[in-house]
């Protein structure tokens, strides 16, 4: 079978062009528009971005791409042209050839993308067998090769693995391979790293940058995170409420933005070198309109500060060239007449609270899980997975503890002792002096129960989808002791109602009434029920939308100051850690590798794991330098951890240290300055001579000789296959912790 | 032999175009389907609407037509039940008009299919409520050959062969009614007309409507039985569904919940019931403990799940205010431990209290005063023989709800609203109860209302066995047993309550599809 006939690639013709692209879904409620006159150009070899939040269509225009809408949606209008020819007008064999080998596309979840009853090699050969006339021994070669292209350890081994046996990095590296084996001119990439850990992410959005290159693939990559837009595309779409309302350079929309919205989410964003209390982050009020409730005119005039009635809300706008920029667009009226220079109305500035006695004080927790070699008669061989190996802290009155960390790290299993469901195996936890970590939840006094609580992570699944938001808050009042009577609790509730800024006849609406962000206030209500000396906040914004991300953080931490209460900040998100905390503990493998101030964390020396995790963080900002510092293979499993120090494996600076010290032995806790504590092998010299990874000024970067050595050393393919030759039996183990 | 042949093949053909009729709207209305959307584009939507319409004449046609008996037989049925259907289409409008308020069973009205097995569900209910207002005989009353007076306690030796069959036959019905329908038709007319009550009607000797599916070798009407019928399989079918339910839900929770050894003694107990033939089970738990103490020892077990998980769900939801569970308790464990024991081991014993109720409330009728004592001393207390069944059916039903709500709850309880709960100390029968049961409903209602229909089978089975319940008893299963030594010669005998059969699952089945596709939305 060969390729459809498509016109030769001409490298001043676009690849993809969509012309007032619409696309409906038709549901029983009727026609919901998802995407309304859509323009896009992806030329060859270039990157596109298409940025916005969830509902905003995104993904629903790469679906358009592919012609893939599923029974309930259609194109209503526009046109879809690859390489000139009109999708929409093809057959469907045709299309079914195109699908694969001219675009492919690459979704969020990998384990979800492969087939979980076939070895990789038959699915990836799939692919050439289908799309080209080739045999199975050909099609075996190149499989093996593409797999070795996007830098995958042992591609033999994988070959002849089932996706449950790779880890979820090396899974997104298969769907990236077998997207790329047919060369497509066109990658679309949803979401493609959103469910990986921040160095993982990181080395998958490296990959995908250098393969384009080397490819000459045209790609659309669609994410919410203007970070790794930043990191990846060359041009970037802005979309909200189905509607592309700015299109430019990553450059000009980064810098020169011309839409009211654009700007709102670059405020919405912690930048570096800022904190809670000196500039606080503006929210973009207000929420994303409903499909069937947009409003005439400009769909962003309800949460904008511009908005002019009588001129912003009489038809719908266009698309406009802003002036002395060709190609940048803007669907604003008023791009023109807005100081897109001045700096945004910020609250009254908070003073920064000042903390107080020892609250929570963790000693030397351990928290070992036995698990049966065998699941029936649980007799016999028992393995161990250590969680939590040696965790010392501290948290004062008033301060937020930033806990940051990927998955598998113990971080979760750190929260699950403090709050008494699971309990510590060795060392003690004591909240305000009363020894808590042995003592389990069910035996824990309400007050106990109510003084130490917890926001969850996934707004969808903090609160009980069958119970009314005032029950639940209710029923935790009763738990924790509060109040005597039903009167008084029912008062009590609405008081926490109006704490966390929602109106009060929310008390009666069940959760799925609620968006993410007020189902987030409400666990944060039910968290504040008791007057808590200590809350664990456990990712609480990771899973919002970034406007809202903003306002969650900004009211968690208002509540904070005024109730003086110690917030447990679990993250993997350090720009937010940065920008919220007042202190840092970094862990690695259930070790605590760093602590100290967010100050000192965040400025040399630095620990490498800790230097790898702020290298990997996407920032938005393209002054900020950053070196690259790329981590090989994934997080061990604590089932089995490696001999010495725990990070000893993934270590860019283990050829720093003399001999094999970190194979065999644990690095001990060396107190730096006051307070900052590292547990690294690393000569002191060493530490002393490290640059800071992240650098706002951009003139550091080009004097600093040291760091761009190591940057260009970490890109070296020879280096990098060493290593990687190194941990190719680590990587065989996946983590076996999960989220723990 | 022809001439029953005939009557067979009319049966079944008008029978079962009238369903394929409903399904084939219901197919049609659903929209979705790709095929269907294919036809509704030019020059097929002309084409298709014409063959709907002919095609449901011929339908109609040939289930009137094809045996001008089953037609006549038809049509009188839709009469006699006329006060069901205007009920049911009575509860259908009110629920479709205010489908919006009415939550996941107002969104049964979204689906056409879901409608029509609502319908059937609903018209069996129904039927079953109002039989005694309708103009039936009794379940075991027996008719003369001369239609129109009733000779109690009847029962004439069956003679093999149509013609000699004693009582009122098919043929014999056709005979009648052919020639009486006119005068029965103003007489129905009539009374109606002059507002005579119909139940009155009913009572009025010589004004008895034909038997219009003949009678049974017992001499008793199918028709009437039939409608009677759905009195003795609904109530069981939904009762042990209901109580097999509870037991799947206490120990699913229980062993979901808390793992370990406990869910792996309850997985294999269940994984061994599972794996047993039911038939066989059924003979030993009928025929072997023929004596009862079997099935009261089953009763006692399972019996005690209900009462255990309301006190689960009670100690969860009141153990942070004392005081009013112990006021719950003093009301509830009274009533609830009597109930218990009464349909277990039959204590307290009642004939003694019955024996005074009856000479104080008698009035010195000796007959008056038996029928008080029987009634006090069997009073809330399900009869040995039903009990025997209830027992069975509950019980082989027990691990299939086991093995869903222990599924179900291993996927809810990782949840963040169950890890919340258990950090501010909930016990865990609330967890349990209050937090993981009210998540998981949607798959256990959908697994009920089959579950329903899988019991109505088994009591057929059971009836069709000789098996549990006495043998005069109008269920449909028994009702086939009677009919199939007659089944080249009165087919409908036992047809027609095999379809009953099959019109409840039938209908069961396409509101669990409903419900299950329903709920998916959103």
């Amino acid at each position: 079978m060969s390729k459809v006939e498509i016109a030769g690639l001409d490298p001043n013709a676009p690849v993809l062009e969509c012309r007032n692209l619409s696309l409906s879904y038709f549901t029983r409620a009727g026609e919901i528009p998802a995407v309304v006159d859509f323009n896009m150009t992806v030329m060859p070899g270039e990157a596109v971005g298409l940025v916005g939040e969830s509902g905003c269509g995104k993904s629903t225009v790469a679906l358009g791409v592919m012609n893939y809408m599923g029974s309930t949606g259609k194109v209503v209008s526009g046109q879809i042209l690859y390489k000139g020819r009109d999708i929409l007008t093809m057959s469907p064999e045709e299309t079914r050839q195109i699908r694969g080998s001219e675009i492919a596309m690459v979704y969020q979840e990998p384990m979800a993308s492969l087939n979980p009853s076939m070895k990789i090699a038959n699915q990836l050969m799939e692919v050439p067998l289908l799309h080209e006339d080739v045999t199975r021994e050909e099609a075996r070669q190149r499989s093996r090769d593409i797999l070795e292209a996007v830098r995958l350890p042992d591609p033999d081994r994988i070959m002849n693995a089932y996706p449950h046996q790779l880890s979820g990095g090396q899974q997104q590296r298969v769907v990236i391979a077998m997207a790329l084996l047919s060369k497509p001119s066109l990658l679309l990439l949803d979401e493609p790293t959103t469910a990986l850990d921040v160095t993982v992410e990181a080395s998958i959005v490296d990959l995908v940058r250098d393969l384009a290159a080397e490819f000459g693939t045209s790609m659309v990559y669609i994410s919410h995170n203007l970070g790794l837009i930043l990191d990846t595309c060359d041009r970037i779409n802005v979309m909200y409420a189905g509607e592309a309302v700015e299109f430019g350079t990553v450059d000009e929309v980064f810098n020169k933005m011309r839409h009211p919205y654009t700007q709102g989410l670059f405020r919405s964003i912690p930048l570096p070198g800022t904190d809670k209390n000196a500039s606080p982050l503006v929210p973009i009020r207000g929420q994303l309109p409903l499909p069937q409730d947009r409003p005439l005119g400009c769909n962003f005039q309800d949460r904008c500060d511009h908005y002019k009635p009588g001129w912003c809300d009489q038809a719908d706008i266009d698309m406009r060239a802003v002036q002395d920029q060709p190609g940048h667009l803007s669907r604003c009226l008023r791009f023109n007449e807005i100081d897109w220079t001045a700096p945004p109305k910020v609250e009254a500035q908070a003073e920064s609270a000042l903390a107080g006695d020892i609250v929570l004080d963790v000693k030397d927790l351990k928290k070992y899980y036995e698990v049966a070699a065998n699941a029936f008669l649980s007799a016999g061989e028992r393995r161990t997975i250590k969680a939590n190996e040696e965790v010392d802290l501290v948290a004062r009155e008033a301060e937020t503890v930033a806990i940051v960390g990927e998955s598998g790290c113990g971080k979760s299993t750190l929260a699950k002792v403090l709050l008494g469901l699971e309990t510590a195996t060795k060392g003690e936890a004591k909240l305000n002096g009363q020894v808590i970590s042995n003592t389990p939840v069910q035996s824990r006094a309400p007050e106990t129960l109510g003084s130490l609580q917890m926001v969850f992570q996934n707004p969808f699944d903090t609160l009980n989808p069958s119970q009314t938001v005032g029950a639940q808050i209710i029923r935790a009042l009763e738990k924790f002791g509060i109040g005597t009577t039903d009167g008084e609790r029912e008062s009590r509730m609405l008081d926490l109602l109006d704490l966390v800024k929602l109106p009060r006849d929310f008390a009666n609406r069940m959760p799925r009434q609620l968006s993410g962000g007020q189902k987030q206030r409400i666990g944060i209500a039910r968290a504040f029920a008791g007057n808590p000396a200590v809350v664990v906040a456990d990712e609480p914004v990771s899973a919002l939308d970034v406007s809202v991300q903003a306002a969650v953080s900004q009211l968690l931490m208002d509540i904070q100051r005024e109730h003086r209460t110690t917030l447990l900040f679990i993250s993997h998100d350090l720009s937010i850690v940065r920008y919220l905390s007042d202190r840092v503990v970094v862990m690695y493998l259930g070790h605590v590798v760093e602590q100290g101030s967010t100050e000192q964390v965040f400025s040399p020396p630095y620990h490498p794991y800790t230097e790898a995790l702020l290298s990997a963080v996407p920032i938005a900002d393209t002054r900020v330098k950053k070196r690259r510092i790329i981590l090989d293979g994934d997080i061990p499993s604590a089932l089995n951890p490696p001999s010495g120090c725990p990070f000893q494996t993934r270590c860019p600076r283990k050829a720093q240290v003399e001999g094999d010290l970190c194979e065999t032995t644990l690095p001990p806790m060396r107190t730096l300055s006051d307070g900052h504590q590292v547990k690294c092998h690393l000569a002191q010299s060493i530490l002393d001579e490290m640059e800071a990874v992240i650098q706002t000024d951009a003139i550091t970067a080009a004097a600093d000789e040291g760091a761009d050595l190591l940057g260009s050393e970490a890109s070296k393919p020879g280096l990098i296959g060493r290593v990687r030759r190194a941990l190719s039996r680590e990587n065989s183990e996946k983590p076996a912790l999960g989220s723990a | 032999m022809l001439a029953n042949l005939a009557i067979l093949g009319g049966t079944i053909a008008s029978f079962w175009t009238v369903w394929a009729t409903l399904l084939g709207f219901a197919l049609l209305l659903s929209a979705g389907s790709n095929v269907i959307n294919a036809l509704k584009r030019p020059p097929f939507n002309t084409l298709t609407s014409l063959a709907l319409i002919l095609g449901t004449a011929g339908m109609v046609f040939v289930a009137l037509f094809s045996s001008p008996k089953m037609g006549l037989a038809t049509v009188w049925a839709l009469y006699v039940l006329w006060p069901v259907f205007a009920v049911l289409a009575g509860v259908m409008i009110v629920s479709r008009l205010f489908k919006a308020r009415l939550g996941l069973y107002g969104r049964i009205f979204d689906s056409p299919i879901g409608m029509v097995g609502l319908a059937i569900c609903f018209f069996w209910i129904i039927a079953a409520l109002m039989a005694d207002l309708l103009p039936l005989y009794g379940p075991l009353e027996a008719l003369s050959k001369n239609n129109g007076t009733i000779v109690q306690g009847v029962t004439r030796k069956f003679k093999l062969g149509a013609e000699a069959l004693n009582g009122l036959s098919y043929a014999d019905y056709v005979r009648l009614s052919l020639a009486d329908a006119a005068e029965y038709g103003k007489l129905y007319k009539s009374n109606i007309r002059g507002g005579a009550p119909l139940v009155s009607w009913v009572g009025d000797e010589g004004e008895k409507l034909p038997a219009i599916l003949g009678t049974d070798k017992a001499n008793r009407d199918i028709f009437s039985r039939l409608i009677y019928g759905a009195r003795t399989v609904l109530p069981l079918s939904i009762g042990a569904t209901l109580v097999s339910f509870t037991v799947g839900i206490t120990l699913g929770l229980l062993a979901g919940y808390r793992g370990g050894w406990f869910d792996q003694v309850i997985t294999f107990a269940a994984n061994a019931i599972l794996a047993f033939p039911v038939i066989v089970l059924f003979y030993l738990i009928v025929l072997v403990g023929k004596d009862g103490n079997l099935s009261r020892i089953l009763a006692t077990a399972i019996f005690a799940f209900p009462l255990l998980l309301v006190l689960a769900g009670l100690w969860g939801l009141y153990s942070v205010k004392m005081g009013r569970l112990i006021a719950i308790l003093v009301v509830f464990l009274p009533i609830a431990l009597f109930l218990y024991l009464r349909n277990t081991w039959g204590l307290p014993d009642l004939s003694g209290v019955g024996a005074w109720v009856a000479a104080i409330f008698g009035g010195g009728n000796a007959q008056r005063e038996a029928d008080i004592a029987i009634a006090v001393t069997n009073f809330a207390q399900m009869e040995p023989r039903m009990l025997n069944v209830f027992v069975a059916v509950a019980f082989s039903s027990a691990p299939g709800a086991f093995r869903l709500v222990r599924g179900l709850t291993l996927d809810v309880k990782d949840r963040d609203y169950v890890a919340a709960a258990q950090t501010r100390g909930e016990n865990q029968f609330y967890i349990m109860i209050f937090e993981i049961l009210p998540n998981v409903r949607g798959p256990l209602m959908v697994d009920a209302a089959l579950r329903i229909g899988y019991t109505a089978i088994l009591l057929g089975t059971l009836g069709f066995l000789a098996l549990g319940l006495p043998q005069e008893s109008a269920d449909w299963g028994s009702m086939i047993a009677h009919g199939r030594g007659q089944l080249r010669f009165e087919p409908q005998m036992a047809v027609i309550p095999a379809l009953c059969i099959v019109s409840l699952v039938l209908g069961l089945n396409l509101l669990a599809d409903t419900l299950r596709e329903q709920s998916l939305k959103d």
